[in-house]
């Protein structure tokens, strides 16, 4: 490891050290004064917004607003399954065969909310989206001419031109309200047809 | 028993396994050190429990989860011990130290308690909430778990689901304060800055001006990897400082950082990648110093072992896991053996005597410079719109998209100061060390989403979030030179700072 460079003249060393403590003191008050003035209005309308919780899921689903409740439910509803004791997550397409394997034997019983297929026909389905990053590429497909075909087990076939394959597959939990979307080539694989 | 005592029992069951494990390492190390890493290498501790239960396909509830973290604390305590037999051990009086530790560390729990304050995004309550549930309902990993989530979140949250909590909210401000503890104290004992005064203004002006930002208090409350990561990472890296500057604690302080890497790695299925980070800067010294090969086994013995338990079982049992967009068993593997083999490559690296190699080994960090030379070229060969695009997302959020205010104006403003007036370099060689961390942590998550996911503008873009990771380490480096530059302006200061930079050195 090498020592202090004692080579250099102490003045322009000094100036440097003197300009290298001005200008990483004026950016600092800067960035302070920003985040003072952030932390002083509603900074997490860029972000999301801290709440208070009592460490229960309900005190979650109160936090981060109604509209989300139904998916927060999701993990909770699954596990009521009896029979399925494999973890279940969105975009876990292997459990969701689970539950879908569950759903066709018809061990449970489902039915689509009109509600929900209605906002998904008018294009509403940003709000029933657990992810509108992530699957917004399919569901814009999805969007574009989708024609729907009802299986037993309610589960709902969405017949979309420009999917890979022409279809996908779309089906909801327990709760009634959110859906699932997987391409029609993994429900077959898994089995599903 | 009230919501309060039962997340306070786990956070005090973590830290109490944590120093468990760490117990052949009192005395050894700066006692400061010892109980910082305490609560980090606990939580790490619970991850062992579901590990076991998925490995034996056998075992649900409390009690395995007990037994595992037990274990682990055991098994590690058994291993630092036999590995520091012999090793000399200050007196001190411990019972005071613990009881003033853990009594700091309650009072903190409480007020986070009560305070009860979270943050939560899609990935929060769609993710790591039913995982944590899901894992206390089955005890057993599945693949696609660790695929998408890593092992330690999951496996905390089902440890205080098992206690009747099923939003741990508290969890994430106790990390953030005990990250703020290790840097707070990786500072206090390596800033090259000799007056105490000065010293004490700085890491608390550094601390402070970290808090300030929104990022850092959302960051501290959000049910996300971020916070654990940022924590492991700095622990990691204050562990190594210390090491490097101090030769009493070193032998102590290497497992300590092993520790806090396998922590990194285990956290997010991203962090085997971020891992090169605070393994490189330990082989890079090691290699400057031409160390003993104990001192890699120091570090790395921890790192491999806890990263081959956590992904050997999910190997053996589910074999070469595919999770659509999500990290892969064969990833996996590679990735680890990429770990387990550097250690072996740079060990054999310093053996050249001459010829090229041997120049390497002689210029470890334009070595590492040209290794990640080489990876950003291959890319660029391999994705070169998906880098662009990268570079273009990463700059943009990091200073207009990503709702980081002033944050990363101030770090790359600040840093562009000490490189153009050439003030890092007077700085000593710890601070250097420290530039040379961040600007690699950015070279690895550059990789990481070209690689894998180039992301989108916004405050919820992965790199976004995940640059968080290294932003007390850049406020660690500027109050460096902004240490060393103020030392030097006063004479008496400048003599101050050359004896500490050269202690540092």
């Amino acid at each position: 490891m090498s020592p202090v460079d004692d080579s250099r003249p102490a003045r322009t060393s000094r100036l440097r050290a003197a300009l290298t403590v001005i200008g990483i003191a004026a950016l600092l008050v800067a960035y302070v004064a920003d985040s003072a003035h952030a932390l002083q209005g509603e900074w997490w309308r860029e972000i999301y917004k801290p709440f208070r919780s009592d460490g229960t899921m309900e005190s979650v689903a109160r936090g981060i607003g109604k509209r989300r409740v139904q998916s927060l439910r999701l993990g909770v509803a699954i596990r009521s399954l009896d029979g399925v004791r494999e973890v279940v997550a969105p975009r876990d397409l292997d459990a969701l065969t689970n539950v879908a394997n569950e759903l066709w034997k018809g061990r449970t019983t489902l039915a689509l909310n009109p509600d929900v297929l209605e906002s998904f026909a008018k294009g509403t389905w940003r709000q029933w989206a657990y992810d509108p990053h992530a699957d917004a590429d399919a569901l814009a497909r999805i969007k574009q001419g989708a024609t729907v075909e009802r299986w037993p087990g309610n589960i709902y076939v969405v017949h979309s031109p420009s999917a890979e394959d022409g279809r996908w597959i779309l089906y909801t939990d327990s709760i009634n309200r959110y859906i699932y979307i997987v391409p029609m080539r993994s429900a077959e694989e898994a089995g599903l047809r | 028993m009230s919501v309060v005592l039962r997340q306070l029992a786990v956070l005090v069951l973590a830290l109490v396994a944590g120093w468990v494990a760490l117990a052949p390492l009192r005395g050894r190390v700066w006692s400061p050190l010892y109980h910082l890493a305490a609560f980090p290498v606990g939580v790490l501790g619970l991850a062992f429990g579901p590990l076991a239960t998925t490995a034996l396909g056998r075992g649900h509830g409390l009690v395995p989860e007990l037994v595992g973290l037990a274990s682990f604390a055991a098994v590690t305590a058994a291993a630092l011990a036999v590995s520091l037999r012999g090793a000399p051990r200050t007196a001190g009086r411990w019972l005071g130290e613990y009881v003033g530790w853990g009594g700091v560390f309650v009072v903190a729990a409480v007020l986070v308690l009560f305070a009860g304050v979270t943050g939560a995004s899609n990935d929060s309550h769609m993710w790591y909430g039913p995982y944590g549930l899901l894992l206390a309902d089955t005890a057993r990993f599945t693949a696609a778990m660790i695929a998408a989530r890593g092992h330690v979140l999951p496996a905390v949250h089902a440890a205080f689901a098992s206690f009747g909590i099923e939003w741990p909210y508290s969890f994430y401000p106790m990390t953030a304060i005990a990250m703020l503890g290790a840097l707070g104290a990786g500072m206090w004992r390596l800033l090259p800055v000799a007056s105490a005064r000065l010293r004490a203004s700085i890491v608390a002006g550094t601390l402070g001006a970290l808090c300030v930002s929104p990022v850092t208090l959302f960051m501290s409350v959000y049910v996300h990897s971020h916070i654990p990561s940022a924590g492991y990472l700095v622990l990691s890296v204050v562990a190594l400082g210390i090491a490097a500057a101090s030769a009493e604690d070193a032998d102590a302080c290497r497992p300590i950082a092993g520790l806090a890497a396998a922590g990194l790695v285990l956290v997010r299925p991203d962090g085997l990648a971020y891992a090169a980070v605070p393994a490189s800067l330990m082989l890079v010294d090691w290699l400057r110093r031409r160390g003993e090969l104990r001192e890699v086994l120091a570090f790395f013995g921890p790192l491999l072992a806890v990263s081959w338990i956590a992904f050997g079982v999910p190997l053996v049992r589910f074999g070469l896991w595919h999770v659509p967009g999500k990290l892969g068993g064969a990833t996996a593997l590679a990735m680890l053996l990429g770990i387990t083999l550097a250690p072996l490559a740079v060990v054999a690296l310093s053996t050249f005597r001459r010829g090229p190699l041997a120049a390497l080994a002689a210029r470890p960090v334009a070595a590492l410079g040209l290794v990640g030379a080489v990876a950003v070229t291959a890319l660029a060969l391999a994705k070169p719109v998906d880098l662009a695009r990268t570079v273009s997302l990463m700059g943009s959020n990091l200073f207009v998209t990503g709702a980081q205010g002033w944050l990363w104006i101030f770090i790359a403003g600040a840093a562009a100061v000490t490189l153009l007036l050439g003030t890092w370099r007077d700085a000593g060689a710890w601070t250097r060390d420290l530039l040379l961390v961040v600007v690699e942590f950015l070279v690895v998550a550059l990789l990481v989403h070209a690689a894998t996911h180039v992301g989108r503008t916004g405050f919820g873009d992965s790199f976004n979030r995940v640059s968080f990771h290294v932003v007390p380490l850049a406020f660690w480096y500027l109050a460096s030179v902004f240490g060393a530059s103020a030392s030097r302006l006063g004479r008496a200061g400048e003599r101050g700072a050359d004896e500490s930079v050269r202690q540092a050195a």
